[in-house]
């Protein structure tokens, strides 16, 4: 075991973790508080036990890419390192309209130029034979059409960009 | 007649389902699988398996070609098509029975007669069973306005061949029948090979009740209890029960009765299930026949003793169903949860992508149909379901608290899942006091949008002690904000995939 001092995030919730070994313990402070001391070890199911001062729990850790998945009480946590870049400013996600999953495009309801009211369908997606509408989330003009009726899309893929209307 | 090799027109948890059913009736099983597929555990467990091409359904389960010649090839003498895929498929049924096998299923006829949204009403309407109020005549676009009109809004615009939503579309009011007519029919066109579309009015809070029938080739038919499907997503189910907490012991009796009626009129044999409406008014409308074994079939297992599949195998090779109405037992309560990798917290979109880990629970009273195991892809080419996870109890409330401790051994790591969103469902009052119908998850959904509980304490405490033990490069990118490349000690033996090639 090493020290630590990290910040990690889950949900939208980040909390700095600083902790130190002491003996086969780990005396972790969390966000500043009194520190607690932890043990982590291996189960017989590939799993962890982890042991605090209120008693046991099971957990199960995977690393995934980016994420630290852990499994508690058939609940899944997903952490991530805490990296304030990310936190790009609101709306960015609104002006991208991506393709929620691998599929064929059926429909595409709009042009470049297009003015679209919150709530308009923009995109027909098929996947898993069930049609999915992609849909403006506020009044936008639509700047460019990536997607193309009967053309297959990946997971991400971009499908229209658009833009915010210029208030009155 | 004696059936010796039974091959299995499909793929995952049901197919292993089969291949058991047949094992324990001394007869070989016969698996086919797609290129997507080759390394499911269902493969390896059949005797003999067979590639049936890309992983498109369309080129490899779907298509009777590859089915049929697979058989053939094997020697088999009889088809099983589990659910979906070609199970409700009449011509295919027929062509089965014309190269000279058995097909595990009812006769053709009857999944025409019964299958089909709009014929389905004709020969409930005709052995006097209720029907939801609709319209299933002619269904040219002026016609289906027309009647639209006269039956009132809302009302629900349905596929005629279809199931699960699909092709369904909820119309509030003239303005928006245009487009649901367009988009039923296409996706109907798309889905099911037939853009024939029944118009039904639209049965506020309703229940999902649906009876399970069991009938042989001599006339015999019996209902094993019914089943009750309310919570539902997206027109999908979610937790199915047996029996239904929603009706009293007369109300049972009328709609069984109504089951084996329709079942009759179809002249049905094999297993099925009569799907019903329960109004709030305590009025049933029949909806359709599912000509097939149902995925919730274990709940109805748990309860009566009867396994569904080996009478599937006895029916169809001509035995009588020795089963009578009376005899039929039903000990407690039993639940299914079925576990989709699907994220509940945007809109339930389904999630392909790598089992990192998964670990199933176990116990008295539990019963897990799976085929999902570490290292396994959940690919967008199907239904995104992992397992089927089944709690057997005394009653209602040792069925629902069991299911509660499954859940919460249950490990899925590598893509979302609904274990989350359906254990604070079996927790909350609708749920526990059965006040819930078929829309309330969307209703409550829409209010209230479902937030992934927050981590607790303890497993922060984990993910301390995680990263101090083995992730010492996030320990140092973590206040720089980069997330490491290198592997860990413990990546090693996480990320392992299967690397056996199937025999041709």
């Amino acid at each position: 075991m090493k020290p630590i001092d990290v910040r990690y995030n889950e949900g939208g919730t980040t909390r700095r973790l600083a902790a130190r070994p002491r003996g086969n313990q780990l005396l972790v402070a969390m966000d500043g508080a009194a520190e607690v001391a932890v043990s982590l070890s291996r189960d017989d199911s590939g799993g962890w036990v982890l042991q605090t001062p209120e008693g046991r729990s099971r957990v199960h850790i995977v690393v995934d890419g980016q994420r630290i998945l852990i499994c508690h009480l058939g609940v899944v946590h997903e952490f991530r390192a805490d990296d304030p870049a990310r936190s790009s400013g609101p709306g960015a996600g609104d002006r991208e309209v991506r393709a929620p999953m691998t599929g064929k495009v059926v429909d595409v309801a709009v042009k470049a130029g297009d003015q679209v009211e919150a709530g308009a369908t923009l995109v027909v997606l098929e996947a898993m034979k069930m049609e999915h509408r992609m849909k403006a989330t506020a009044a936008m003009t639509v700047v460019h059409v990536h997607a193309e009726r009967g053309g297959l899309v990946e997971l991400g893929a971009l499908l229209v960009t658009l833009e915010p209307r210029d208030k009155p | 007649m004696t059936l010796r090799r039974v091959l299995i027109a499909n793929r995952g948890e049901i197919a292993r389902r089969v291949i058991r059913a047949a094992r324990v009736r001394g007869i070989e099983s016969v698996a086919v699988f797609s290129e997507a597929d080759a390394q499911s555990p269902y493969v390896l467990e059949a005797d003999i398996s067979v590639a049936i091409g890309p992983p498109e359904a369309r080129l490899s389960y779907l298509d009777p070609d590859k089915i049929l010649a697979a058989a053939k090839a094997t020697g088999a003498d009889a088809i099983h098509p589990g659910y979906g895929f070609l199970s409700e498929n009449a011509s295919f049924a027929r062509a089965v029975i014309a190269a000279g096998l058995t097909w595990i299923g009812p006769p053709p006829d009857s999944i025409e007669a019964v299958g089909d949204k709009r014929r389905a009403r004709e020969v409930a309407k005709a052995a006097g069973v209720p029907t939801v109020p609709g319209y299933e005549g002619p269904d040219d676009d002026a016609t289906l306005v027309r009647e639209a009109n006269r039956i009132g809004f809302p009302l629900l615009v349905k596929a005629s061949a279809g199931g699960g939503g699909k092709g369904m579309r909820k119309v509030l009011d003239p303005a928006g029948l245009a487009d649901a007519i367009a988009s039923a029919r296409r996706e109907a066109e798309s889905s099911f090979g037939n853009g024939r579309l029944i118009l039904e009015r639209c049965i506020e809070r309703a229940r999902h009740i649906e009876v399970q029938i069991l009938g042989d080739h001599f006339g015999h038919v019996v209902a094993l209890l019914e089943r009750d499907c309310s919570l539902q997503r997206r027109h999908q189910k979610v937790i199915e029960e047996c029996p239904s907490p929603s009706i009293d012991a007369t109300s049972r009796a009328s709609v069984l009765a109504m089951g084996v009626a329709v079942a009759k009129a179809a002249g049905y044999a094999n297993a099925g299930t009569a799907e019903f409406l329960l109004a709030p008014d305590g009025a049933f409308y029949f909806l359709e026949m599912n000509t097939r074994l149902q995925v919730e079939h274990p709940v109805t297992e748990e309860v009566t003793g009867v396994d569904l599949v080996g009478w599937q195998f006895a029916i169809a090779a001509g035995k009588k169903l020795t089963l009578t109405q009376d005899a039929i037992a039903s000990y407690g309560h039993a639940m299914e949860f079925r576990l989709y990798a699907e994220d509940p917290a945007s809109g339930f979109l389904p999630q392909p992508g790598l089992l990192r880990r998964v670990k199933l629970p176990a116990g008295p009273g539990i019963r897990v149909d799976a085929c999902a195991i570490d290292g396994m892809e959940v690919t967008g080419f199907y239904d995104p379901m992992i397992a089927k996870i089944i709690a057997h109890g005394a009653n209602r409330e040792e069925a629902r608290l069991r299911l509660i401790d499954a859940l919460r051994q249950t490990v899925v790591l590598g893509v979302r899942t609904n274990t989350a969103w359906v254990l604070d469902v079996l927790n909350s009052d609708p749920f526990i006091n059965h006040t819930l119908d078929t829309t309330w998850a969307e209703r409550e959904l829409a209010e209230r949008p479902w937030l992934q509980p927050s981590a607790p304490d303890s497993v922060w405490y984990a993910l301390a002690a995680f990263l101090s033990a083995g992730r010492s490069d996030s320990v140092r990118s973590g206040s720089q904000g980069q997330s490491p490349k290198s592997p860990s000690p413990f990546d090693a033996t996480d990320g392992f995939r299967l690397v056996r090639r199937s025999a041709e």
